[in-house]
């Protein structure tokens, strides 16, 4: 390749890891925690601590009952009734209702147990929605964040692609990791052996999350220009037009029958039933199927509303080759296709992702902090360094907080999400600022790194402590059915600690040097 | 002049031609938006990246908005309500 071309690609390839690294690095760490929300909420919400039996309730009179009682002050269009699983082992009815005297629409929702019948106690939001809504949009509004989190998707995309045609010697590289050389060349074969090896899962990664929020992007944009700003009818135009009300009563069929439908040979019962205009002559329902074992998220059945017989086809149910691929986008992003084992691959491939990214960063100041590159004077760069430590190992203590917050929590449950938001977002801004302070008092950013890496091994061992003190379910809780996703939680953090631990006495407490016997052995 | 044509040019670019490969394009209009979708990214991508590859910035930031005149000419040029219409008419 001409050298001016690969000097231009090697600057593109720098410039986008430098400014959107720090964004790569969030949503990818985010994102190996978020993998496991349906675990962290079992350890955050006691309630969902229920042992399921074969004996339940019938449901179907108490939704009529709770949709009875929402309709002196709301009009329910739509809603999700979701049956008890292992997650989550309980009914639940989450609707949109619109108030009778006009106004916005408000989010309804109703836990029932499922063996009593008993209503379960609402519990608002907190760590695992945090945690997977800063994955997915950055807690930002739908359309900004998502778009956002796509751009950080084609950012990764475009690293890897430049990454790629700057280092054409793949055999070499992939294989090269001078451990006994300076510090610039070990994270420098460090970035390039772990980003030459996780290229396929990355591109992955990278291609699906961008997909998944360049679509927010996308569809108004396309809208404006495509149908002269009219979004309703490009939304029309892709998904269908929404029933109206006519008014007219009718019967409609038990949602306990429904649960002994089937999808085709999936032995699963329904996740949920997806209703539409519930009691009127235009309702529509649809059964949704998980399909966890396939490379799609779901699969859905419509429901004739009123005798519960199942309509064959229609836009709902028939797969075709773009929407099998859209299907696969979602689950390839998730790893929601191959269980438990599959999902801590995941994790420690993005946690590979947050370790290029990283070492990219630290590279590039490196090379103008200790070498000949750069215009900027060396204190700027040595601050730049500090900033860089603090905001990527502070996303570590910012994640772990929330969840002694989820524990201790006293405040009234909808302003929870509130304080997890302010407790994630104070530990991060405390991170980066003791990183900026550490630098004027100690020169040493070695040791600030191993203080982190310590602080971050206590946290962890601390949550199963907390979690023992405040619910009673301890480690050894981890054979009992009704704390078992809590316990393995417990146990995860437990394990993750001493990992912490053992990197903290693995890490160099100062900048290593070369010693000549060292040199002579590499050389 | 890089870096704007990375930015700004290459995005107009793909916006153009996906709206444009969606109303000009035959067949049937979700269907179409779906493989839009799926292949919006890779284009987006291609454009961003021969910024970078090709010597000539000025050549490739003509290009790329000449493919935004084009593609711009042909959706204002296009009846919408026609279109709306014929979408409306497909099976759902």
């Amino acid at each position: 390749m001409e050298q001016a071309r690969h000097k231009r690609l090697y600057d593109l390839h720098s410039w986008t890891g430098l400014v959107l690294g720090l964004m790569i690095f969030l949503v990818s760490f985010t994102g190996c925690v978020a993998l496991f929300d349906e675990e962290i909420q079992a350890w955050e919400d006691p309630a969902e601590r229920i042992t399921l039996g074969a004996e339940q309730v019938a449901i179907d009179p108490l939704v009529r009952g709770y949709l009875t009682e929402l309709e002196q002050t709301y009009r329910v269009d739509a809603f999700n009734l979701i049956y008890p699983s292992e997650y989550s082992p309980y009914f639940a009815l989450i609707g949109n209702a619109k108030p009778l005297e006009g106004g916005r629409p408000i989010q309804v929702s109703r836990r029932w147990n499922p063996h009593n019948g008993e209503i379960i106690p609402e519990r608002g939001d907190g760590v695992s929605y945090w945690l997977l809504d800063i994955h997915r949009r950055l807690m930002l509004p739908n359309t900004i964040g998502r778009s956002l989190v796509g751009i950080v998707g084609m950012a990764l995309l475009l690293s890897i692609l430049t990454g790629i045609v700057i280092h054409l010697k793949f055999m070499q590289e992939a294989f090269k990791w001078r451990m006994f050389r300076s510090v610039r060349l070990r994270w420098q074969d460090a970035h390039k052996v772990l980003g030459l090896w996780g290229m396929p899962f990355f591109t992955m990664i990278g291609f699906t999350g961008a997909l998944l929020g360049v679509i927010s992007l996308l569809s108004p944009i396309v809208a404006l220009i495509a149908f002269k700003g009219d979004q309703e009818g490009l939304i029309a135009a892709v998904i269908g037009e929404e029933a109206e009300r006519t008014g007219v009563q009718v019967q409609m069929v038990s949602f306990d029958q429904l649960r002994s439908y089937r999808y085709l040979e999936n032995p699963a019962q329904p996740d949920r039933v997806i209703v539409e205009n519930y009691g009127d002559e235009s309702a529509n329902m649809l059964l949704y199927f998980l399909e966890d074992q396939k490379l799609a998220r779901f699969a859905l059945q419509k429901i004739e509303p009123e005798t519960g017989a199942v309509i064959p086809g229609g836009r709902e149910t028939e797969h075709t080759p773009a929407t099998r691929v859209t299907d696969a986008v979602t689950a390839l992003h998730y790893g929601t296709y191959g269980g438990f084992p599959l999902k801590v691959i995941y994790l420690m491939l993005g946690l590979g992702l947050c370790l290029v990214t990283s070492l990219g960063m630290m590279l590039w100041v490196e090379r103008r902090a200790n070498g000949t590159e750069g215009k900027r004077s060396a204190k700027f760069y040595e601050r730049l360094g500090r900033f860089n430590s603090g905001a990527m190992l502070g996303i570590i203590p910012a994640t772990l907080t929330p969840f002694y917050l989820d524990k201790l929590y006293v405040g009234a449950e909808p302003n929870r999400l509130f304080w997890t938001g302010v407790c994630y977002l104070v530990v991060w801004l405390a991170s980066i600022t003791l990183a900026m302070v550490w630098g004027m008092f100690r020169s040493n950013p070695y040791q600030l790194t191993r203080h982190f890496f310590m602080a971050c091994a206590l946290l962890l061992l601390g949550l199963p402590v907390v979690n023992g003190i405040v619910t009673g379910d301890w480690l050894t809780a981890i054979g009992s059915p009704h704390s078992g996703s809590a316990a393995i939680a417990d146990w995860v953090f437990a394990m993750l600690g001493v990992l912490m631990i053992a990197a903290w006495k693995f890490l160099p407490s100062h900048r290593p040097e070369i010693t000549k016997r060292q040199a002579r052995l590499c050389a | 002049m890089r870096a704007f044509s990375l930015l700004i040019l290459s995005l107009l670019a793909f916006l153009f031609l996906c709206s444009a490969v969606l109303i000009g394009v035959p067949g049937e209009f979700a269907e179409k938006a779906l493989w839009v979708t799926i292949i919006c990214p890779i284009i987006w991508l291609g454009f961003m990246f021969a910024c970078y590859w090709f010597g000539s910035i000025k050549w490739v930031a003509a290009g790329l908005v000449l493919v935004t005149l084009l593609c711009g000419a042909m959706v204002f040029l296009t009846d919408t309500q026609a279109l709306l219409a014929s979408v409306a008419s497909e099976p759902n």
